[in-house]
């Protein structure tokens, strides 16, 4: 197999490729791939393809956002569904740690196989609004990822900020917009939404994940 | 002060550590104390954080050992969590739901059975278990017809495991829902939470949803696709109702989906058998059947 040439993305252990004409992003595995993922080799290493389309955090970097993501970074994973991204979060901090909430049982079964290989994700299941829960689990963290698709996902982020964001720790906040109101359109209740946040957070910006996820918007922001 | 990790339990005298005492290093004892107590597992005591300590208190051998060890009781412990979470109500709603599967299927398989023995055979008024228990005795097995005697002890073998799940479901239904299942039986009862969804819904419903349940194909969505949506709610197959002359049957489900859901709540808020629920019934249904049918010669003229 030959060389394929990487790029890089300013992110450890984060590249993207040229694919058939096609720009793809890829993680370096941390751990060998299981069977049925999409992987490519290069050299001795192995990469997994993160697919934009369903992975909003691999959107968010398509989109050439900067965030402070280090390979030692611990990391506050909230709605770790069953652990497609969390997985390559997993694999860009390796000798980090993500603490991956979730509260659905069935989700859970999956993030468990997917935590199983991976000693540096810790799964938790727990409902991210009730945050004094896990807080004999979660130490201090440098970043919260949070997509929870649900109302009041502004309060979720303070209560979790205040409690384990380490000052100047960074929040990345998916907001669903259809899943606070239906009726406004995804940048207002976006801007409504970074209102809650004001106070806790500086707002960094934020950006539209069309066409990778529409009706979604990623808030970037700072614990003041 | 005191402080009380995964691994151990701290005395401190400001930041200095006077003793510690070592929990044994054992996975599911330790889950088993994190269930019932929010353990610290992670940070710092007296200023060092706990990994450390944890090594330099020979709980480990190594910070690598913490890693891993801290790693697996996190994923034992939201295991049990999740073992927990298993509530009474989805089992013996699983349960029913695979009987219905079964029993769609043991049927089927019992046509093609006869069809074939037929084939060979002629009429014969034996069916499904029966037959099957026929084909396996007279070695009928002999002479190159080992498919059929193969198919027919599987089929033998459904029956059995239909068996063994109605009983396990009838043990559950009376722990979970004893009340229903006197009023109702466990199959209908167990087909009731099903629909439902849980116990705690089925509580929550009025009499007149319950009297419905299943009479919509929505709601009765293990079935949908397979066999045509009843018209009547699954209520109807209360020995009460389908015992009844038709004209009857609507006041007479009224009746059952009126005690079914009031058993059902005290299974759901108090959990004790109130014995005299199915006498109440007995006497109400035999009351509108009175009204309706009086004895013959009395009350015609
Ligand atoms: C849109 S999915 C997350 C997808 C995931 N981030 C990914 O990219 O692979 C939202 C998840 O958040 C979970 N969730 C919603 N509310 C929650 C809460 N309060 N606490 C914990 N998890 C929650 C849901 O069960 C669901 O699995």
């Amino acid at each position: 197999m030959n060389e394929l040439e990487l790029s890089g993305t300013g992110l450890d252990n984060v590249f993207t490729i040229e694919l058939n004409g096609s720009k793809r992003i890829i993680t370096k595995s941390l751990v060998t791939a299981a069977s049925g993922e999409k992987i490519i080799r290069s050299g001795s290493e192995e990469y997994r393809i993160w697919n934009p389309f369903h992975s909003k955090l691999a959107a968010i970097l398509l989109k050439n956002a900067v965030i402070p993501l280090m390979k030692d970074s611990a990391v506050l994973y909230l709605g770790a569904a069953n652990g497609t991204t969390v997985s390559h979060v997993s694999d860009i901090v390796p000798d980090g740690t993500v603490y991956g909430v979730e509260f659905s049982p069935r989700a859970m079964q999956d993030l468990i196989h997917v935590s199983t290989r991976r000693t540096n994700l810790i799964p938790i299941l727990a409902d991210a609004m009730q945050p004094g829960s896990y807080r004999n689990i979660v130490p201090e963290v440098d970043i919260i990822y949070q997509d929870v698709a649900q109302r009041e996902q502004a309060r979720i982020a303070v209560r979790n900020g205040e409690m384990f964001l380490k000052k100047g720790g960074f929040l990345v906040l998916i907001i669903k917009s259809r899943s606070i109101d239906v009726n406004r359109k995804t940048r207002d209740v976006a801007a409504c939404e970074i209102k809650l946040l004001e106070g806790y957070f500086e707002i960094l910006g934020f950006i539209d994940l069309e066409p990778f996820h529409s009706g979604h918007v990623a808030v970037l922001a700072k614990r003041t | 002060m005191q402080i009380r990790t995964w691994f151990g339990v701290f005395e401190l005298t400001g930041d200095r550590i006077d003793s510690v005492e070592l929990v044994p290093k054992d996975t599911d004892l330790i889950t088993g104390l994190l269930l019932e107590e929010p353990l610290l597992m992670r940070g710092k005591v007296a200023c060092t954080d706990l990994r450390d300590l944890a090594v330099e208190y020979g709980f480990v051998d190594s910070g690598d050992e913490y890693d891993r060890l801290l790693h697996e009781l996190n994923i034992e412990l939201v295991k049990k969590q999740m073992a927990l979470a298993v509530t009474p109500d989805r089992q013996v709603i699983a349960a029913v739901e695979a009987l219905d599967d079964i029993n769609e299927t043991t049927n089927i398989l019992s046509e093609r059975l006869k069809e074939w023995y037929m084939l060979n055979h002629g009429e014969t008024r034996l069916r499904g278990v029966e037959l099957a228990n026929h084909i396996l005795n007279t070695e009928y097995a002999c002479g190159g017809q080992e498919s059929i005697s193969s198919f027919a002890s599987s089929l033998i073998g459904l029956y059995e495991t239909r068996s063994s799940i109605e009983k396990s479901l009838k043990d559950n239904m009376e722990a979970l829902a004893p009340n229903l299942t006197n009023i109702a039986g466990y199959i209908l009862g167990a087909r009731l939470l099903s629909i439902a969804g849980s116990l705690e819904k089925l509580a929550s419903m009025p009499s007149s949803t319950v009297q419905v349940l299943g009479a919509n194909n929505a709601l009765f969505k293990h079935l949908k696709g397979k066999a045509p949506s009843p018209k009547h709610g699954v209520i109807f197959r209360h020995p009460f109702i389908n015992s009844a002359p038709k004209k009857l049957r609507g006041k007479i489900a009224r009746a059952v989906a009126s005690k079914i859901s009031i058993a059902v709540r005290y299974d759901c808020y108090s959990g004790q058998l109130r014995k005299e629920f199915e006498g109440e019934l007995e006497a109400k249904v035999t009351g509108i059947r009175k009204k309706n049918f009086p004895k013959p010669g009395k009350s015609r003229y």
